[in-house]
């Protein structure tokens, strides 16, 4: 009888397990990124039927349903919010285990691909943070796992993972096309191909994505990710805004992060943030208590008069300051009326 | 009680029709000595039998005898013949079993849409088509218990195949009895496509086509309606049905029927008359050209014959007592003495049906296909360019920002398409794989002739009849798929429940928008229901009370006519209409002879007139309606009734 773990299987699982292990512990500490936190805002904390009402298109389908599940299971951090990601972990190192050793055994050949894949997953990051790709990457390695198997209906499977993949992100649409296509250079059976690859693939993508789909043509507004982590900004901001009911406004990049912290520590006085336009597209926006911005929109807080609370190299905080905006458009008014002063000061005057 | 009294004659008025119907039909297929297995032959009894219904209706209308007496005598007559006729026959045998798993799942989503389908029908009808012109139509004929000679429109001189078994149930249950006539056609469509699938061969495949449609939305709301897009897809398909039956068995009397149901599809609507060159073509073909290898095709080449163990063999049809089995002496004689042979019944079949309509058009009109053809018809009711006009605008499609947005909006969205197919449909590119298939062959064929229309007009509900057939094949192409099938029928069937479709389609699109229990139960009182969604029934009394019995209005705009118990003449619907439009518009336009121009339209015996306020001439009636000599009668909802004095 074969031995089912020799020295270097036990080595190369060893090693994963390591892998798997700084994975989670990067998952639970590091802090929540601007598009983790943006899919959370939009597509994960809303409804279903607010997600298919706002004309935003979200390309990580699949993935957000498996965090709208784990939120609902384990509430909002970004340890729960990256769970699924891990999950497929696994997923990516059983596949590619079980892709090495049909290809190659069990020999030095496969304890490298092994190894190369861990590491690849780990340099990657794709897997820690609560984004599809870690899951298309790993349906993917497992659709050609399954195709490669001796079972028929593997092959039906792998479709389907294939499928899955793309629903899991849209990004991997061309490499899934790739791969059954591969799939079919390989095989040459048309039939086959159609019925067992092509079918369910193009059936398991639609059924996640069928309606999303109708949002596709909208423009995304998924932030970047700014330089730096704004904890001890939100920090800032969260002492000094105490258990008073505040109005925060942010640049873009920040918005979603600090939707997430305040769902995440059901910080109930606050109103949702909002994004302050740089672009100023959206005039209402301006009159908030708070304004948490990137050191590229930090030019409002001197054209608007805030107080600075707290500042470094990456963000600033600033508050609206009554005696501040009154005794800066009291100045001005002797030299003349700044425009649009009379929007700041009339209110004051008038009360 | 007295609430039930108005539930309780919507069902048997249409019940009363489809029972005849059904008995006619049994009638036919006995006298033509017809058997098939159970539930096709109850299907095929059924979609025969309204043929022969609404034939006899079109007769009593042209006697003016149109009436419920008649109607309920000659209609239990026929039951009792057909039951009397049937006692002794021998039970029909039944069809290949469908495989346990379908069999649940389709009996339950069947079950849950027609619950939801059927009181739907039973509440009021308030569909701008049912409630306008498909049943103003009827109520005109009730009214005059018979064809109104003196009224034209292009909607009424339109084929009215339909409306004949709208009229018979108007006459004992009013509007919604002529909706159930219509959910019953709606029902009787899935069962024909799970009776195809399972005769032939391919019975998952059959029950999930008859899943598709059967939740298809504008499907839903077209069926629940009454309209006639259900009746004409049924009729389409259970004659592709039967000509699918008669590639493996020669029969004139099976080509006699498929005749008929042919020249039914057009008497029921204009875009089905390519039923009858498509069962010529078809018919020829079988004989001509694919027979050797179309006789049990699917289970030599059909992907599911051999592993649904119920295949074609098991299923095998009685077809027809008389049936001579096509053999090589009928192969070699195909494209020649044969053709007409094959010709013969299927024209004698088209012409008792479609003949009749050409006839009355062309006698009453002076046009065989009127409202269309003018410029080779020339007659005094719709000239040749207000029917281009009319095309030109029918086929009109809203601008779309790109084709995918096209796709989505007939698919999931349904805003700017009135209507949605259902997100299924998505798939329909993969149907092109049943091409591998013999059948799959037949139904894209079929499927794209049926489609045309849709080119032509861009309400979506012109799509229904080509669905079931790109339904069919989607399901022969996915058959091998393992597990392909049960999910994209549930995914159409979850997406397209009423609850759910508002959480993602456009709130404007046409659709089933829940149960209606309230108004099907009477609990809403239905003047209530029908005028919080037909914004014309609100003048409806004042229309009755201002306006003499044999008094005539005119409107810019389509008419709930279905409600309103005067003959209202549109401006686009006919010759008259056009001419009194340009009368009224030109002289709001100079500001001047409002008095002439509304003494011309008197003359013409238009004595009323209904105007929006979006109209052209709305503003100067009303500030000069003294100038016009009009009376202003009644106003509601933007709408002003006026009188000319």
């Amino acid at each position: 009888m074969e031995q089912r773990y020799t020295v270097s299987t036990s080595l190369v699982l060893a090693f994963l397990a390591a892998i798997f292990a700084v994975e989670v512990y990067q998952a639970a500490t590091h802090p929540i990124r601007a598009p983790e936190a943006y899919v959370y805002d939009r597509f994960v904390r809303p409804t279903t039927r607010q997600v298919l009402a706002q004309e935003l298109p979200n390309r990580d389908v699949l993935y957000t349903l498996l965090e709208k599940r784990s939120v609902g299971l384990f509430h909002v951090s970004p340890f729960s919010v990256r769970l699924p990601s891990l999950m497929f972990a696994i997923l990516y190192f059983r596949s590619a285990w079980r892709l090495a050793q049909r290809i190659f055994g069990t020999g030095w050949r496969f304890l490298a691909t092994v190894t190369l894949a861990g590491l690849f997953s780990l340099w990657w990051g794709g897997f820690v943070w609560a984004q599809g790709q870690g899951a298309a990457l790993a349906l993917q390695v497992s659709a050609a796992q399954l195709a490669l198997s001796v079972k028929p209906r593997n092959l039906n499977l792998a479709g389907a993972c294939l499928g899955l993949s793309v629903a899991a992100s849209l990004d991997f649409a061309m490499p899934a096309a790739a791969l059954a296509l591969g799939f079919l250079a390989v095989d040459r059976r048309w039939v086959l191909w159609t019925d067992r690859i092509l079918i369910p693939a193009t059936v398991a993508a639609l059924v996640f994505l069928v309606l999303p789909l109708s949002h596709a043509h909208a423009a995304s507004e998924a932030p970047p990710d700014p330089a730096a982590s704004p904890a001890s900004a939100i920090r800032a901001l969260r002492s000094s805004a105490g258990d008073h009911r505040v109005r925060i406004g942010a640049s873009p990049a920040i918005e979603p992060i600090l939707n997430f912290y305040r769902a995440q520590h059901r910080l109930t006085t606050w109103d949702r943030a909002e994004r302050w336009d740089r672009a100023g597209q959206n005039p209402a926006a301006g009159d908030f208590d708070y304004y948490l911005l990137t050191r590229a929109d930090a030019g409002l807080v001197d054209r608007r008069h805030l107080l600075v609370l707290y500042r470094d190299a990456d963000f600033v905080l600033a508050a609206f300051s009554i005696v501040e905006q009154v005794g800066k458009n009291v100045k001005r008014w002797h030299g003349g009326w700044p425009a649009g002063a009379m929007g700041w000061i009339g209110p004051f005057l008038a009360g | 009680m007295a609430q039930l009294l108005p539930i309780v004659s919507v069902i048997f008025g249409g019940a009363f029709t489809v029972g005849v119907s059904w008995a006619l039909g049994w009638l036919l297929l006995g006298r033509l000595r017809l058997r098939f297995h159970r539930l096709e032959g109850t299907l095929f009894a059924f979609v025969a039998g309204s043929a022969c219904l609404s034939l006899a209706t079109f007769v009593l209308c042209l006697i003016h005898q149109a009436r419920w007496p008649v109607f309920l005598v000659g209609g239990a007559g026929a039951m009792l013949w057909a039951g009397w006729g049937a006692r002794h026959d021998p039970p029909l045998p039944p069809l290949a079993a469908m495989p346990r798993a379908w069999r649940i799942l389709f009996t339950a989503v069947f079950a849950a849409f027609f619950a939801c389908y059927f009181f739907n029908a039973l509440a009021p009808e308030i569909s701008p088509d049912g409630s306008g012109y498909h049943l103003g139509n009827v109520a005109r004929y009730w009214r005059h218990q018979g064809f109104a000679w003196d009224y034209h429109s292009l909607y009424s001189s339109f084929s009215q195949g339909m409306e004949m078994l709208f009229l018979v149930a108007f006459c004992f249950g009013r509007h919604p009895a002529a909706a159930m006539v219509h959910l019953a056609f709606q029902a009787a469509l899935p069962l024909l496509m799970v009776s195809y699938g399972r005769r032939f061969g391919v019975p998952r495949a059959g029950a999930f086509a008859a899943l598709l449609i059967y939740a298809c939305p504008v499907a839903g709301i077209a069926g629940t309606s009454a309209y006639n897009d259900l009746a004409v897809a049924t009729l389409l398909f259970a004659g592709f049905y039967l000509i699918q039956v008669e590639y493996d068995n020669y029969c004139y009397k099976l080509l006699f029927l498929i005749g008929l149901l042919a020249g039914f599809s057009y008497a029921i609507k204009y875009t089905a008359g390519m039923a009858f060159p498509l069962a010529l073509g078809l018919t020829k073909t079988a004989r001509g050209l694919a027979l050797p290898q179309a006789a049990g095709s699917l289970a030599k080449t059909g992907p599911s014959a051999d592993a649904e163990g119920a295949g074609a063999g098991s299923a095998s049809p009685p077809a027809a007592d008389n049936v001579r089995k096509a053999g090589p002496g009928v192969d070699a004689e195909g494209v020649g003495g044969g053709w007409l042979r094959r010709a013969l019944p299927l024209t004698l079949g088209a012409v008792l049906t479609a003949g009749p309509w050409l006839v009355r058009n062309w006698i009453w009109l002076g046009n065989p296909v009127a409202p269309f053809l003018n410029s080779w018809f020339p007659n005094p009711y719709w000239t040749a360019a207000s029917e281009h006009q009319y095309l030109a605008g029918l086929s009109q499609y809203p601008a779309f920002k790109s084709y995918w947005e096209f796709i989505m909006q007939i698919t999931v969205l349904g805003g700017l398409v009135p209507g949605m197919i259902g997100p299924a449909f998505l798939l329909l590119p993969l149907s092109l794989l049943a091409l591998r298939h013999s059948h799959g062959r037949r139904l894209l064929l079929a499927g794209a002739v049926y489609a045309i229309p849709a080119c032509l007009n861009t309400e979506i509900r012109f799509l229904i009849p080509a669905l079931p057939f790109f339904a069919l094949a989607l399901g022969l192409a996915m058959a091998e798929s393992w597990g392909a099938l049960p999910a994209v029928a549930l995914l159409q069937a979850l997406l397209c429940w009423p609850a759910i479709m508002d959480t993602y389609c456009d709130r404007n699109a046409w659709r089933v928008r829940g149960f209606e229990l309230r108004a099907a139960l009477r609990l809403e009182p239905e003047p209530e229901f029908i005028s919080s969604h037909v914004g014309d029934y609100a003048l409806k009394a004042a229309i009755e009370q201002a306006v003499p019995v044999r008094g005539r209005i005119f409107s810019f705009a389509g008419r709930a006519a279905a409600y309103i118990d005067r003959d209202i003449v549109v401006s686009y619907e006919s010759s008259q209409g056009v001419l009194v439009q340009e009368t009224l518009e030109n002289a709001a336009a100079t500001d001047s002879g409002q008095r002439a121009a509304a003494l011309k339209v008197k003359s013409l015996g238009l004595g009323y007139l209904l105007v929006n306020a979006s109209d052209a001439v709305a503003e100067n009636m009303k500030d000069h309606f003294n100038m016009w000599g009009l009376t202003k009668l009644a106003e509601e909802n933007g709408t002003t009734l006026y009188g000319i004095d």
